[in-house]
Formats: structure tokens, C-alpha cells, sequence
């Protein structure tokens, strides 16, 4: 049953952040076409790949340990966001808003910066294979959006 | 017949959005790791210490994302509010 909704929610919503991306130019811009029902069918199928392909490795625990440090970063990243998009974007209509601003959020964020703390400190090597990975990945990201900008930059040829 | 392209539909109401937060926040995890935590920890009152102190991380960062999610609702999860707040390439750009 977990499983089951674990599955559902990855087939929902990864699919739908590298469509995001797509329209973004940062992945293939396949991944932003959407079929008559409204799926995101070339992301679902890569996604799908990708977690067969992960499924088929065998190493649940190295990847659970390894997707856990990843996802703990990023999400540093995006909760110091907030504080960003609160200071840069101060008129943006929140229907929302988080309580206890900003103590709550601060402590949000401390408790994400004390586990990763504890990532890096007990799991070194986990924590460079990290690095590296998310360090590609932000490499790939800005040389994919210089080469966007530098193509929209150059003048219409007669 | 139209050419337009298709678009994502905006059909998820509250009960999905609770079904997949219940999902995100469970997730394959939970058959694995507790056990793996439990044996590090070893003592009872640790363990149920650091589900509480999970369960306090994951309700603080669930509000925080909210208010983000209200603001921008645009297709993209995380990658949308990172993208507002730091830009395409940070600190590249």
C-alpha cells in the first residue's frame, strides 16, 4: 500500500517538475509536451526509466541514504527561498502565510542546516558523491542556460 | 479541430492535495529506514525522540513550502520557488 503511494506521488509529481524545467529550457523540451488528457507523457516515461532503472540496482539502502542527502540540500536551498523571495518579492500576493515569521522559518531552516551537519560529519563519502552529483548538475544548468541566452542574444540573420 | 497544444489540467482538489502530502511525507522510506535508525539509536526513548523531532521538521518546512506554493502556483514543485528566488543560475548569473 505504501509503495503503491509512494509510487503515485513520485508519477505525479516528478514528471511535472521536469516539465517545469522544460519550459524553462533547462531539460529536453520533449518533456513539455502534454497529451489530450492532460499527462506530461514523455517526462512520465523518463521518469518511469529512471526509477525502474534505480529499482533494478538492488541498493534501496544506498539509495534512500544517498536520496535523503540530496534532497536535504536542495531543500535548504529552496527554504532559504523564502527568506529571499520575502525580501526581494515583498509584494507577491501570499494567500498563505507561514506563522511565527521569521522565527519559525529560521528554526526550519537550523534544524535542515544540523542534519546536513550530521550527513557531511557521519557519512563523508556519501556527502562528496553528493557534491559531485549536485555540482554537475548546477554545471550542466548554467553552460545549458549561457548557451540559451547567447542563442536568443544573437541578431536575426538576413 | 484545434492545433493549440495541450495543457496540464487544474483538477487536484484539497483531499488530493492531502493524499499526495500523506505520500510525499511516508513515502518507500518508512519500510526501510525507522529499522535502520532504530538499531544506530538503540534505546527506546531516543527512538520516539527523533520521530517527534522528524515529525516537527516535516510540519515547519510543510508551512514553509505552503505559503510558497500558495504565491506561485505555477507547474515545477521546488524548482519553481528556487527559480523565483535565486534566479536560473545562481550564483552564476
Amino acid at each position: 500500500m505504501i509503495l503503491v503511494s509512494s509510487l503515485n506521488v513520485n508519477f505525479l509529481g516528478l514528471p511535472r517538475v521536469a516539465y517545469g524545467l522544460g519550459q524553462h529550457g533547462l531539460a529536453p523540451h520533449a518533456f513539455t509536451q502534454v497529451d489530450e488528457r492532460g499527462t506530461p507523457r514523455n517526462a512520465l516515461y523518463f521518469i518511469a526509466a529512471w526509477i525502474a532503472a534505480l529499482a533494478l540496482t538492488g541498493a534501496f539502502e544506498l539509495l534512500i541514504r544517498f536520496m535523503m542527502t540530496v534532497a536535504i540540500t536542495v531543500d535548504t536551498m529552496v527554504l532559504l527561498g523564502y527568506f529571499k523571495l520575502r525580501w526581494s518579492r515583498p509584494d507577491l500576493e501570499r494567500p498563505f502565510r507561514m506563522p511565527g515569521h521569521p522565527w519559525l522559518p529560521a528554526l526550519t531552516i537550523a534544524l535542515y542546516v544540523a542534519i546536513l551537519a550530521i550527513l557531511v560529519g557521519t557519512q563523508p563519502e556519501l556527502a562528496l558523491g553528493t557534491a559531485g552529483m549536485l555540482g554537475a548538475i548546477y554545471l550542466a544548468g548554467v553552460l545549458t542556460v549561457r548557451q540559451k541566452s547567447r542563442g536568443t542574444a544573437r541578431p536575426p540573420q538576413p | 479541430m484545434s492545433s493549440e497544444p495541450h495543457q496540464l489540467h487544474r483538477v487536484l482538489r484539497i483531499r488530493d492535495g492531502m493524499a499526495v502530502t500523506v505520500g510525499i511525507v511516508i513515502g518507500a522510506g518508512i519500510l526501510r529506514t525507522p529499522g535502520l535508525i532504530a538499531g544506530y539509536l538503540g534505546d527506546a526513548w531516543l527512538i520516539l525522540a527523533v520521530w517527534v523531532l522528524g515529525g516537527v521538521v516535516v510540519a515547519l518546512s510543510t508551512l514553509v513550502l505552503a505559503e510558497m506554493a500558495a504565491a506561485l502556483p505555477e507547474a515545477g514543485g521546488k524548482y519553481v520557488y528556487a527559480r523565483h528566488a535565486w534566479g536560473p543560475t545562481w550564483p552564476a548569473s
